[in-house]
């Protein structure tokens, strides 16, 4: 794990370095240097006034890859989309000043891309989602769940995610165990992993899991499918690991999968992970205005986005589960968890809210909000429900996951 | 001297106090009315008054066309030659006008009346559609004004004509009262049959599905359209808690229970969302809480719903500080209890100018002021406040110099704006004579008094044709289906629901018992939860099961009476899900009797455990051929188990 001096050192360098090729560029390469420098800040930017499709395709060019790179860690994408923006601005930039001195566009300096466009990517995403047609189609999709026996149709990260709640929520029936069992075996797993690593650092081999994918090991592991000499690897990666985990996506620990995968190294019998990961989340991944972040991005441990309101509960409530926080998440997420169970559970992350709040009280003794959640009736989301069983558990024996699960308890290699 | 103090009183009538007789000179509009009126009459006065100086003394285009969309809303448009755009703009005043009543846009008519001036103005110069550019219609001065002054003279020769038609029939009616004989109301408990156990296991299954589900209720609009949730949850409340009182009084278990679900169910979020909009709307008051401000049509039917509740079961749960919370979108909380929301409709009432306050701003209905009247009684009689007995004789003058009219019945609406009333089209004519589930009886006995005698004047007649109809207990009519208020569907049942509730107000018990029976025969379904059991919505079916449930108690006698504990054995535990119980009462103190029925099939050993019994003492077990004997223990409680594979009526009465 990089201690935060040394991470600190890597963003010095990288401020200080891309504001010296910036400079060397105005500086040194005139009129060019200046296209290709706004290039640097907004890739095609330094070629909307001379070729302006160019620019365009650039634009959205950058805009694929900064989702790939958020989305599956393609970091790689988003340098050579702004190394090859800039190049272009070099070479095809007319040598000499245009009559209109050209102006940086104005405010845009001030945030990084990423930010930018993952902020607009997600409000476009969540505002199309409260247009009344979409929001009923979307509501509609939610309630045609029904529960852990739509595991399957959930995403890859989400089943796996779904996979270790239910592991950690055990004993589970029969029927149940083997159908989240089955989607754990499911090749979309394994596949997705695999594209992930051919994607975003040209990894070949026979385990898709040999590194990173933190949810599908930490499911693999906790459901007791994990072999041992993979379980070694993922103990031994996390020890060196920049977020004291592995990362979900190449670069990106995300909150539930870290915790996830923290409980499952823990159980894997790593002494360490519990300081770990307890040091991140009071530390990069801590609560800054009520919010925790989306996701770390390791190389330079910077903290990106706002977890949704759901995850930022479950991951907390498991946590606090692990005596790995204290109670204080509970005040800020306390009004979202009464407002998602005024709301009812007609969307999956209101319904996940709501269950995750449960969790919560398992330790918070808080009887008027315990009142209000107990209320809705969760039975859609299989994360959701799965969360509920673990809620229920955990409020029968709150210490439930501290314990080193003893040989009757948790879910059998099968 | 006011409505009042002008009252007076007819000689008694043989079975009780005197009726009260009707003023014979009322005025046109009480005090508040008169002033709201008078202040709406100049402002348009002085607009008028601008509006004349614009169009004749200025002069000019511009100045006529807003002079004479001024007097008449989209008269400017007659002037600048655009017919359309004045016909668009009285379409657009009566929505308006609907949007005024049905969410509070106080600002609609205005904000119209305005665009249009606005509109009209720019248009001055601008093109004309099928005329010349530039085009004037100086004939459209004088019509705009005689248009004006059509509108506003009908209005009043249409209130004028009510007046005085209704002033008209005052000294006959006055006759009438001084002769008029009230039927006692009917209290003899009926015997409970198939379709009662069909109903109260509806109303279980309704109250213990998931707590957050509202299966069972019918859907819609939550503003006025007769879908209301809350409305319909109150109903299902009241209903049950007469069969608590009237029917398991020993034994309240489960049906308290069940109770306790559906005033909860109150709190969610489905049944009062709907105030947000009203009150950003109505008050521009962007606070979500339903109970703080206004919204009696929520507030007062909650209280009163408690009140039953509390007076049938003597449960206290809802008197815990925060027992009924409700929980805004964002995670606000708003805490409320029995008491606190008491308080908040006494502040509101103690607040209003006119005396009664609103359901949606600015709009007071009267049915919805007597169910505050009823909420703040029935607090007083549960626990001796005495918030009624302070706000009783504003409420009072209120109802009889504000909303009454010569004849005696009461305006269903009135804005607290401008003092007018209209017909809604929600009730016959847009008055009534009594309204509330208590009919005043508990509030302002005197004016139940006369409002059931003037009910009688209409009903008695066809009460007793439908009488002489009955035949073998039965009244063999094939009543058409009637729409129901939401008018999305028609149901069977809605006549007789009509039928059965004059028959209580005549007091004719043989034409009751008749309605009852023939229309579970002629308008039942064979459904199960969560259909329901008669072919009618769940607000009617609410009322079906209020008329059915109404003696001995109705809701009126059950909130003067307040709890009274039940004497003699009660069933205390049971296997609740395998066994409906669907009388648990007795009649001396002494005995119990018991009607219990399987629920899904035949249950083979049903432990009943019984308490409340003599120590010590011997009972017996009266019942289907068989006799069961059982001693009480030292604590009085004592365990029978038997079979209950068909209906089984039971009489557990000490052996000595």
């Amino acid at each position: 794990m990089f201690t935060e001096r040394s991470l600190r050192v890597r963003r010095a360098i990288v401020v200080v370095g891309s504001v010296a090729v910036t400079a060397t560029l105005v500086l040194g390469f005139g009129h060019r240097g200046q296209h290709m420098a706004r290039n640097l800040i907004v890739p095609g930017g330094g070629l909307i006034d001379e070729r302006p499709i160019l620019a365009v395709c650039f634009l959205v060019t950058a805009t694929v890859a900064t989702v790939a790179w958020v989305k599956w860690g393609v970091d790689w994408s988003i340098v050579a989309v702004v190394v090859a923006s800039t190049v272009s601005a070099g070479l095809l930039a007319s040598p000499v000043a245009h009559s209109a001195t050209p102006q940086f566009a104005r405010s845009t300096h001030e945030f990084p891309l990423v930010i930018i466009v993952a902020g607009a990517v997600t409000w476009t995403r969540a505002a199309a989602g409260r247009l009344p047609g979409i929001r009923r189609l979307g509501r509609r999709r939610a309630r045609s769940f029904h529960g852990l026996a739509d595991i399957d149709r959930l995403s890859v990260v989400d089943r796996c995610r779904c996979a270790s709640i239910v592991a950690l929520s055990a004993p589970s029936p029969e029927a149940e165990l083997d159908r989240v069992l089955a989607t754990m075996e499911d090749s979309g797993v394994a596949r997705r992993a695999a594209r992930i690593g051919l994607l975003a650092r040209c990894r070949r081999g026979p385990d898709p899991f040999s590194i990173d994918h933190a949810h599908a090991r930490a499911a693999l592991s906790l459901t007791g499918r994990l072999p041992a000499d993979a379980t070694a690897r993922f103990v031994d990666q996390a020890g060196v690991a920049p977020g004291g985990v592995p990362a979900s996506e190449p670069s990106w620990v995300r909150p539930l999968d870290g915790t996830l995968a923290a409980v499952a190294l823990e159980r894997a019998g790593d002494r360490g992970v519990a300081q770990r990961w307890t040091a991140m989340l009071t530390g990069p991944m801590s609560m800054r205005r009520g919010h925790r972040p989306a996701c770390w991005w390791t190389p330079l441990g910077v903290s990106a986005g706002s977890a949704p309101p759901w995850e930022h509960a479950a991951a907390t409530a498991i946590a606090r589960a692990m005596r790995w926080v204290t109670d204080d998440d509970w005040a800020v997420l306390r009004p979202r968890v009464l407002g998602a169970a005024a709301r009812g559970t007609s969307t999956c992350h209101d319904e996940r809210l709501i269950a995750a709040g449960r969790v919560w009280l398992a330790f918070i003794d808080d009887d008027p909000a315990a009142g209000i959640v107990k209320r809705p009736s969760v039975r859609h989301d299989p994360i959701a429900v799965a969360l509920d069983r673990l809620a229920r558990r955990l409020t029968i024996d709150p210490n439930a996951l501290c314990r080193t699960p003893d040989v009757s308890e948790g879910i059998s290699a099968g | 001297m006011t409505v009042s103090e002008s009252m007076h009183r007819s000689q008694p009538s043989p079975d009780g106090p005197p009726i009260m007789l009707l003023p014979t000179h009322p005025p046109r509009l009480g005090p508040v009315s008169r002033r709201l009126l008078l202040r709406l009459v100049a402002v348009l006065c002085t607009f008028q008054l601008v509006a004349a100086i614009l169009v004749f003394a200025v002069g000019g285009h511009t100045a006529r066309t807003v002079g004479l969309s001024i007097v008449f809303p989209g008269g400017g448009f007659l002037y600048v030659a655009s017919p359309i755009l004045f016909v668009l703009t009285a379409v657009a005043v009566i929505v308006a006008l609907v949007l005024w009543w049905g969410v509070s846009a106080h600002f609609a008519i205005p904000l119209v009346w305005a665009s249009a001036g606005v509109v009209a103005v720019v248009l001055v110069d601008g093109p004309r559609l099928l005329v010349d550019r530039g085009t004037y219609w100086q004939w459209s001065i004088p019509v705009v004004y005689v248009a004006a002054a059509a509108t506003v003279g009908s209005m009043v020769w249409r209130v004028e004509q009510a007046y005085r038609r209704k002033l008209a029939k005052v000294p006959g009616i006055n006759d009438y009262l001084r002769t008029a004989q009230l039927p006692k109301r009917l209290t003899l408990p009926r015997t409970l049959d198939d379709t009662d156990a069909q109903l109260l296991r509806w109303c279980y299954d309704f109250a213990f599905q998931p707590d957050d589900g509202l299966d069972g209720l019918d859907w819609g609009e939550q503003f006025h359209g007769g879908t209301q949730l809350r409305y319909q949850l109150n109903s299902v409340s009241w209903a049950m808690s007469l069969y608590a009182a009237n029917h398991l009084p020993n034994a309240p278990t489960q049906i308290e229970s069940a109770l306790t679900n559906v005033v909860l169910k109150h709190t969610d979020l489905r049944v009062w969302r709907y105030w947000r909009t009203l009150n950003i709307l109505g008050n521009f008051d962007t606070d979500p809480d339903p109970i703080r401000r206004d919204n009696i049509m929520f507030s007062a039917f909650l209280g009163d719903v408690i009140n039953s509740f509390e007076a049938a079961t003597g449960s206290t749960r809802f008197d815990e500080p925060g027992s009924l919370t409700f929980v805004w979108r964002d995670g606000r909380t708003f805490e409320y209890d029995h008491h606190s929301i008491y308080a908040a409709v006494k502040a509101n009432f103690e607040h209003s100018k006119l005396g009664f306050f609103p359901c949606e701003p600015g709009w007071s209905f009267t049915v919805c002021n007597v169910m505050g009247a009823q909420a703040l009684h029935g607090h007083d009689i549960a626990h001796g406040s005495d918030g009624w007995a302070q706000v009783r004789d504003r409420w009072q003058h209120t109802l009889d110099n504000e909303y009454s009219t010569p004849d005696g019945s009461y305006a269903h609406i009135r804005s607290n704006h401008v003092g007018l009333s209209w017909d809604t089209g929600e009730v016959p004519g847009g008055h009534y004579f009594a309204n509330g589930t208590h009919r005043f009886v508990d509030i302002l006995p005197g004016h139940a008094r006369r409002a059931k005698a003037l009910d009688l004047c209409g009903a008695s007649g066809k009460m007793a044709a439908l009488s002489a109809m009955v035949a073998d207990d039965r009244l063999d009519l094939d009543l058409p289906a009637e729409p129901e208020r939401h008018r999305t569907r028609s149901s069977r049942l809605l006549p007789w629901i009509k039928i059965i509730g004059g028959a209580r107000l005549v007091g004719d018990q043989k034409l009751l018992d008749a309605a009852i029976r023939s229309s579970a025969e002629k308008c039942g379904t064979g459904g199960q939860w969560p259909d329901r059991p008669l072919d009618v919505g769940a607000a009617g079916l609410g009322s079906y099961m209020l008329l059915r449930w109404s003696a001995p108690l109705d809701l009126a006698a059950l909130n003067m009476r307040g709890y009274v504990e039940p004497a003699g054995p009660m069933l205390d535990d049971t296997s609740w899900d395998d066994v409906l119980v669907t009388e648990a009462r007795s009649l001396d103190g002494v005995s119990l009797r018991l009607s219990l029925r399987p629920r899904d099939g035949a249950v083979h050993g049903v432990r009943l455990r019984f308490a409340a019994m003599v120590p010590g003492c011997p009972y017996r077990m009266l019942g289907a051929g068989s006799v069961c004997s059982v001693v009480a223990d030292e604590r009085g409680c004592a365990d029978v188990v038997i079979p209950v594979e068909v209906p089984l009526d039971l009489i557990l009465e000490p052996a000595r």
